[in-house]
């Protein structure tokens, strides 16, 4: 019974070092909230798996975390709910590619929130400008000697 | 515009293209005359009479290109031509419509690290012009690799990031590859092709300079009944030597090319697919491809659609310029002797195509010569294979019977004792026609004193062409095994699919060249034994041909180096005016790459990837996915493509499974949590 706690207890400081480590990929740099988030994301995901299913806790624990991200990226950039993924993996691509910006701002609820709001939202992906449609249909061909082409 | 602009008449247009026929034709004539008077002396035989034809073909296409390489260094010896396009005298054009330019780069699973590197050269070229505001970029990705599309999409953000140029370059990937490049650029045309007045063509190893761009944007504004111009793109930036000496040659001997092109077809020139600005209304109205009746080779998708397209423009009525003093464009040749063969595959198919074209109602006669042209410059091959076979096994004959062209130690062949003068003359009349465009550009090397340095000065230029001479005599013979191959195994309907192209420096091994050039050398030594055994006087004659194809494997070898490439450089041989004094846009490329491959290698360090597992560039390609619904069926396909995925490993997924599966958001997230949930650190 021991040894099983024991290997528990060892999944478990796995499964917590990588959610850490992915809140630093995320852009977090506050240990102490990144230990905080990470644990809290591991407790939910324990709620949802069995104690010893170390991939299934850790999938729960990530998708806890992306899950508080996007919420808190949805707050700072005033995205309402919506079942449409697009705008918020804008926000995301936006925020997380943009050099040296720190996701301890998304949790901080203070000022420098808008201003980060402010200073991304010239930078969403923009990929395509709205379509100018003109209409290019294809040239008949007629040869001497050989098929010509459909009309 | 200088005073002395000049308007372009139909009359100068008729009589230049009069005189350069004239001369072809008289040229040819005169050849042919010679060798038919020749073979007339004791009746001529069923061999000679094909030999004849064969030969009348072959000096047909020689005398093309050297009164074109002629008539370009006539013009330039007078200074220039004061009919071409940048010269001409501007019309009155209304300034209605869309007035932006896109810049668009098809691209098909290319190196993503050199075209960023190229597409940020010639943004940073054209903000250095003040007037980037004038221009779009459009990134038009056909790539089908998923790791490379979404390489391209995060280097495609970056760049706007670096430009704060949101909203100013564009990237999108095609869902499905429908014709090719110029499928690629229809559907461009057709969705956003009302927002731009014109669009410059680029190709993936394309580089244009700011002010190239600007310009050419101008001379369109300058003449609106042109639908198309056509910058002479010159090679640029490869390190091997073989793709040194080709950079040589293209831009030493280029230029009595392109201003001979320019001289005789004026308005009516072509398009080489790339490099090229056109006018998009036009371009929409008349260039719609259709599908050729009938399965590929020769039907289906039409695949050298720049000559078609220029054709179709011109029978519309508006004119398509080349513009010789365009200078600042330039594109990437292969950097092997096999990278070069393949090259040549896909674009021998799409000449041989042409030829269906040729019996097209309603072209002009001078888009049917453009059309046979391009036939000829791969058929020309298998013509000069077969005249060498049949004038050997003449040779053979006649060493048999009596007279006798090859024996004893004679150097040269004893014809007929009254007709040796005209047989030798023919000889020397090839190979005068083949050699005089060099001699032509080391004239007006010497002239253009300045120039010249810039080409190593007048020894190591003249060292650079005697040397360019023997490489391109020794790969001639392999070139032409190679194309004789290829215009066969097209003409048994064998099609050549769509490969990417290879651009980067890699020297060949020594088992890819015996695969590649084996046959070769057997043939050489065959051939060679034949001969030296047959006809010994023959067999000397055809030492040069016999030459290059015993070498190919050592010379392929040794040319696919960079090393070597580097070595002929420091010594200031086939220098370029590029490599002499770099253009600015060649430099931003260069700066680019080594900060995009640093970037690279220090993320290789860090063990950061950029791929599904970064969320950053995961949630930009789901932001750039196409909001498309999954059907029922379809989410049980991806979800078993997942398990497969997970049980077996992503190896066991072909490449359009693992794109299915990036294609989905829903999917796509699952994805990049597992990325983050396998075993790593957690067993």
């Amino acid at each position: 019974m021991n040894q099983v706690v024991m290997e528990d207890e060892g999944v478990a400081d796995a499964v917590l070092e990588r959610v850490q480590e992915y809140w630093r990929t995320l852009g977090l740099s506050d240990e102490v909230l990144i230990d905080s988030l990470s644990a809290d994301c591991l407790s939910r995901g324990r709620r949802l798996v069995s104690r010893t299913h170390s991939e299934a806790l850790l999938r729960r624990a990530l998708e806890e975390a992306q899950r508080r991200f996007d919420h808190a990226l949805a707050a700072a950039f005033g995205l309402p709910p919506s079942n449409d993924p697009y705008p918020l993996a804008a926000a995301r691509a936006a925020f997380l590619m943009a050099p040296d910006i720190s996701a301890d701002t998304l949790f901080r609820h203070d000022d420098t929130t808008r201003q980060l709001r402010e200073s991304l939202a010239g930078q969403l992906p923009q990929s395509t400008p709205p379509e100018s449609p003109l209409e290019m249909l294809p040239v008949p061909l007629d040869f001497w000697l050989f098929q010509s082409t459909d009309r | 515009m200088p005073s002395a602009a000049k308007k372009l008449t139909p009359r100068t247009i008729t009589a230049r293209r009069i005189l350069f026929l004239l001369l072809v034709g008289l040229t040819t004539f005169l050849a042919m005359v010679m060798i038919t008077s020749a073979f007339l002396q004791n009746g001529i035989t069923p061999t000679e009479l094909l030999l004849l034809v064969l030969y009348t073909l072959l000096i047909l296409w020689v005398s093309t290109s050297f009164w074109t390489a002629t008539l370009g260094f006539w013009v330039l010896l007078r200074g220039g031509d004061r009919l071409s396009i940048g010269r001409l005298a501007p019309s009155p054009s209304t300034n209605e419509g869309p007035q932006k330019t896109a810049l668009v780069m098809p691209i098909y699973n290319e190196d993503p690290t050199r075209v960023t590197a190229g597409l940020r050269a010639m943004w940073q070229s054209l903000e250095e012009t003040g007037e980037s505001d004038r221009f779009e970029l459009f990134i038009l990705s056909d790539t089908r690799d998923p790791e490379g599309w979404m390489q391209e999409e995060a280097n495609w953000y970056q760049m706007c990031l670096d430009f704060h140029a949101h909203g100013r370059i564009f990237y999108r990937n095609r869902e499905r590859n429908i014709a090719r490049k110029s499928g690629n650029l229809e559907e461009f045309c057709h969705r956003w092709g009302g927002r731009y007045r014109y669009m410059v063509v680029l190709d993936a190893d394309s580089i244009m300079a700011g002010e190239t761009l600007v310009k050419m944007a101008d001379l369109m504004d300058a003449h609106p009944g042109v639908a198309l111009i056509q910058s002479p793109p010159l090679p640029a930036n490869q390190h091997s030597l073989f793709s040194r000496i080709l950079q040589f040659a293209s831009s030493f001997y280029g230029d009595i090319f392109i201003w001979g092109i320019n001289y005789w077809q004026l308005s009516g020139s072509g398009y080489w697919g790339h490099n090229a600005i056109i006018r998009i209304a036009p371009f929409v109205t008349h260039c719609g491809l259709p599908k050729l009746p009938g399965r590929e080779p020769f039907g289906g998708e039409i695949f050298s659609h720049d000559t078609v397209e220029a054709a179709l423009l011109r029978q519309a009525g508006w004119e398509v310029w080349i513009a010789p003093e365009l200078k600042g464009s330039y594109e990437e040749l292969p950097p092997t002797l096999i990278d070069y063969a393949k090259r040549d595959r896909r674009w021998c198919q799409g000449n041989l195509q042409h030829l269906r074209l040729v019996f097209a109602k309603g072209f002009s006669s001078l888009s049917r010569l453009y059309f046979l042209m391009g036939i000829m410059s791969y058929v020309s091959s298998p013509l000069w294979f077969l005249f060498l076979v049949l004038t050997g096994f003449e040779a053979y004959v006649k060493s048999q019977t009596m007279p006798v062209y090859f024996f004893g130690d004679n150097l040269f062949p004893v014809w007929p004792e009254s007709y040796a003068v005209e047989m030798t003359t023919v000889l020397l009349v090839t190979l005068v026609m083949l050699f005089l465009p060099k001699i032509w550009s080391l004239i007006l090397g010497v002239l253009h004193w300045r120039r010249l340095k810039l080409y190593g000065g007048l020894f190591r230029a003249t060292l650079s062409v005697f040397l360019e001479s023997i490489f391109s005599m020794l790969t001639a013979p392999v070139l032409m095994i190679y194309q004789s191959k290829f215009v066969v195994a097209i003409l048994m309907r064998r099609s050549v699919g769509w490969p990417p192209q290879n651009r980067d420096d890699h020297r060949l091994s020594l088992w890819e060249a015996i695969q590649a050039h084996g046959e070769h050398t057997v043939i050489g030594l065959l051939a060679g034994w034949v001969s030296y055994e047959h006809v010994p006087g023959f067999f000397l004659w055809l030492v040069p041909v016999l030459a290059g194809l015993v070498l190919s494997i050592p010379l392929s070898m040794v040319s696919s180096s960079a090393w070597v490439g580097v070595i002929t450089r420091k010594m200031g041989l086939f220098l370029t005016p590029e490599e002499s004094k770099e253009p600015r846009v060649l430099t931003l490329l260069s700066e680019n790459l080594q900060m995009l491959e640093a970037q690279k290698a220090g993320r290789r360090r860090t063990g950061e990837v950029r791929n599904i597992e970064d969320p950053g560039v995961c949630a930009l390609h789901l932001a750039l996915l196409p909001n498309r619904p999954v059907k029922k069926r379809q989410r049980h396909q991806l979800r078993a493509l997942v398990y497969e995925l997970i049980e077996e490993g992503p190896e066991t997924l072909s490449g359009p499974q693992k794109r299915s599966l990036i294609s989905d958001p829903e999917t796509l997230v699952k994805l990049h949590t597992l990325s983050w949930s396998d075993d790593r650190g957690v067993r």
